[in-house]
């Protein structure tokens, strides 16, 4: 046997592949899932997006006002007291203002998140 | 490119994507299906890196090789043989009786011999091809082809 031998041998080889029909139909049934999943990939990224900016000027929002605030509340309480205790109190509601924002900021974000996931749930049940 | 044109593409040559695939799997014809759909899915999630459409082919078969290789890891070589045996006593095919001793020599050979073997005589491409399609080094696909060569020449023989 030689080499024209083993190439005559594979180009005799013609094996009856399954149906055509049906591969192409099972290809076809799979790029629709592959399409599937990337667009609501896609949906999620840009929910995911538009949450982070709400949380965010959520955010602004809440520090803007707590900023605003603080001083007066911490006014309320360091009148009559010393420089070290009024100091302390300026710093104490400062930390305030930044942890009402976070807190703020943080929750809106999950807030709209949830929204997403229901808005998720929704479109799957849509497509299955 | 898009879904219709891509499976335009993939139409076009599902026939030699699933001979080539057909023999690297020794007659197997649920796993070559199989694992040919896996590369045409692959493919599509890629079709953004092929740059020559002309190339499509080549690049397919190059997926598909590798498909196979990673399936490869996880079986044991025995399997092949005895595929190609119960393939043998199948009857829902002509094909497992009339390609029964190729089939045989092929499950005999190293999964890469093999697709050496397979892409240098059935898909008619020459060793620097080999090469590129499968990542290795243009010596190793010689010896590969070599050692393939001779082996099935002689399992071949053994079969008249």
């Amino acid at each position: 046997m030689n080499d024209n031998d083993l190439r005559q041998l594979f180009d005799d080889y013609r094996p009856t592949p399954g149906g055509d029909v049906e591969f192409l139909e099972e290809l076809q049934r799979r790029l629709d899932a592959v399409e599937c999943i990337h667009s609501m990939q896609k949906a999620q990224r840009r929910r995911n997006m538009v949450a982070l900016v709400l949380a965010a000027a959520a955010g602004c929002v809440a520090g803007s006002i707590a900023a605003l605030v603080s001083p007066r509340l911490a006014n309320l309480f360091i009148l009559n007291a010393s420089d070290m205790a009024a100091n302390t109190m300026t710093f104490v509601s400062w930390i305030c203002a930044g942890a009402v924002s976070l807190v703020v900021t943080l929750a809106a974000y999950d807030l709209c998140r949830m929204f997403v996931a229901g808005k998720l749930k929704r479109m799957v049940g849509g497509v299955i | 490119m898009d879904k219709s044109g891509f499976a335009d593409l993939v139409k076009g040559c599902q026939g030699e994507l699933r001979r080539f695939l057909t023999a690297l799997c020794c007659g197997n014809r649920e796993l070559a299906d199989d694992l040919a759909q896996d590369a045409c899915v692959k493919a599509y999630l890629a079709c953004h890196t092929l740059r020559d459409e002309s190339k499509f082919l080549a690049w397919l078969l190059r997926i598909a090789y590798f498909s196979f290789i990673s399936s490869k890891r996880a079986q044991v070589a025995a399997t092949d043989i005895a595929d190609a045996h119960n393939l043998t006593s199948d009857e829902r095919s002509d094909d497992s009786f009339r390609y029964q001793a190729l089939h045989l020599a092929l499950a005999r050979l190293g999964a890469k011999e093999r697709s050496a073997i397979l892409l240098h005589y059935m898909q008619g491409y020459n060793v620097k091809e080999i090469a590129e399609l499968t990542g290795q080094s243009s010596d190793a696909v010689k010896q590969q082809l070599s050692r393939g060569r001779s082996h099935l020449k002689t399992m071949l023989e053994n079969e008249r």
